[in-house]
């Protein structure tokens, strides 16, 4: 992975609110740094991040990786280049370059079979993609253990993201444990969604610094029901905001 | 045995009417290479050869007959610096080889890996600002050139010279000709097909070394083998010392 680029990856329990806060990630880059290359990565099966960010994918990697999963059980003879300079091609038929980013969704996870090398090779081209670019911000699943899995083993800022409640935060706790033990990165951060002021003191991560509190934005709530793309929110609302600030604490932007 | 030789001589009809630009080989004047992929975005691309949809075809071909004596570059249709959008594409590569020796069934490996190694020079060149991307399965390979290239001059002569340099660098070949085509009326689909059957006869070859079926009635690659002269023989001769491509 070239030093240069930063990958920054948010994980927590589900329905905390990781797509909002990646999506905002990704706005507030292209805002602070129009001339950077920027690569959304949406981990998540579910694929939020696309409606988050108003871009529509025609393929994810799952599909890339079932068509060359195809292609060798045709029988047909493959080569270790062969493999790695196919799974570039198709990627680049599957990332869509927007003015501002470019954004790649992986899809759902395996199914039945082992495909185990051309999963790995898919991931290599990913990383090696990932180095050409100054910021990959990664949407990932409920767990990072994931994202090591199929998207990348090195992250640079891991954000974990959790809501008030006791559950959210024992599973920030977790996710970075099992960070520890699988997935290289160098720093780590807590992000806690949908704040009520009254709550704060009673809110306990333990593993990492909390390094922002969002509260609670009903406005957003309801656009996220309708669809609206994260950057059609006000610069001044709670989630852009708060995710500003998380940025800022990481040392992201000044 | 002259495997590919049928598709070298039908080549050079594909390419269309126009009458082609040639450059001798001449390494001071290759384009600088990047020493590996790059990435060159759509935003900072004056173009893609065969983006848009638009044809984009690569292959080559071996024989160790005289169709190719000396090392060339050639070029159909529109240069680098002419282009103003996506085109369609086609790079194609005619290798003049020594005669491929194996001492034996157990020895027939050399040659179908000499043929890949010629193959895979292609994973091999990186063009600074000429991003390429290659799929073995559509026999596709497209290049976005970036707009930072274009401003420094780049050329198809310039590309053409890094990739003979490339090639070159294998003991196996003799003389090279890079043929660079984005000409209108260049038959494209013919090229793709010619893509694909060069793609099979070298499976097929490779099929044939490993030892595999020797049932014709029951071998996937049948087809192949009743259109190519010489694979049949060199099937059922094994025996033999020497591969003439």
């Amino acid at each position: 992975m070239s030093e240069k680029t930063k990958i920054l990856t948010v994980a927590g329990k589900g329905g905390v609110g990781k797509t909002s806060i990646a999506a905002a990630m990704v706005r507030i880059l292209t805002e602070e740094y129009p001339d950077a290359r920027i690569l959304a990565i949406d981990a998540d099966p579910a694929i939020g991040l696309t409606t988050a960010l108003g871009v529509e994918p025609t393929d994810t990697l799952d599909g890339i990786r079932k068509k060359i999963v195809n292609s060798v059980e045709d029988g047909r003879p493959r080569e270790a280049i062969e493999m790695l300079n196919e799974a570039r091609f198709r990627i680049f038929d599957t990332m869509l370059e927007e003015e501002k980013f470019s954004f790649l969704a992986i899809g759902r996870p395996e199914a039945a079979g082992c495909y185990c090398k051309v999963n790995a090779y898919l991931k290599e081209v990913i990383s090696l993609l990932a180095a050409d670019f100054d910021y990959v911000v990664i949407d990932g699943e409920a767990g990072i253990e994931q994202i090591n899995r199929r998207v990348m083993e090195k992250v640079t800022h891991l954000f974990l993201i959790t809501d008030p409640s006791r559950k959210g935060c024992q599973v920030a706790d977790t996710i970075k444990q099992v960070a520890d033990e699988l997935v290289m990165y160098d720093r780590c951060g807590v992000i806690v969604n949908r704040v009520r002021e009254e709550s704060i003191p009673y809110i306990k991560v333990e593993s990492a610094d909390i390094l922002t509190y969002i509260p609670d934005d009903r406005a957003h709530a309801e656009n996220d029901i309708m669809g609206i793309s994260v950057f059609d929110l006000p610069e001044d609302s709670p989630v852009m905001q708060g995710t500003r600030e998380a940025l800022t604490r990481m040392q992201i932007i000044d | 045995m002259e495997l590919y030789d049928p598709l070298i001589e039908k080549a050079e009809r594909l390419f269309g009417s126009s009458v082609p630009k040639k450059f001798a080989y001449d390494p001071s004047r290759a384009w600088d290479d990047a020493g590996g992929n790059q990435l060159v975005m759509m935003r900072e691309a004056a173009y893609e050869l065969g983006g848009d949809n638009k044809p984009a075809v690569n292959y080559a071909c071996v024989s160790s007959n005289n169709y190719v004596d000396k090392d060339e570059i050639w070029v159909y249709g529109r240069d680098l610096g002419e282009i103003k959008g996506s085109v369609p594409f086609a790079r194609i590569v005619l290798v003049k080889v020594d005669s491929l020796k194996g001492e034996g069934e157990e020895d027939t490996e050399p040659v179908y890996r000499a043929i890949q190694d010629i193959d895979f020079v292609k994973y091999h060149v990186y063009p600074k600002g000429y991003m390429v991307r290659s799929s073995s399965d559509s026999h596709r390979e497209q290049v976005r050139v970036s707009k930072e290239a274009v401003r420094k001059g780049i050329s198809f002569e310039q590309v053409g010279n890094l990739y003979i340099s490339q090639y070159k660098k294998d003991p196996n070949v003799l003389a090279v000709r890079v043929i660079f085509v984005t000409a209108d009326d260049a038959d494209y689909a013919e090229m793709k097909k010619d893509a694909k059957m060069i793609r099979d006869i070298t499976r097929t070859l490779s099929k044939i070394l490993e030892g595999m079926a020797t049932d014709c009635g029951s071998c996937s690659l049948k087809e192949i083998c009743d259109e190519v002269e010489g694979l049949r023989e060199l099937h059922f001769g094994k025996e033999s010392k020497e591969f003439d491509l």
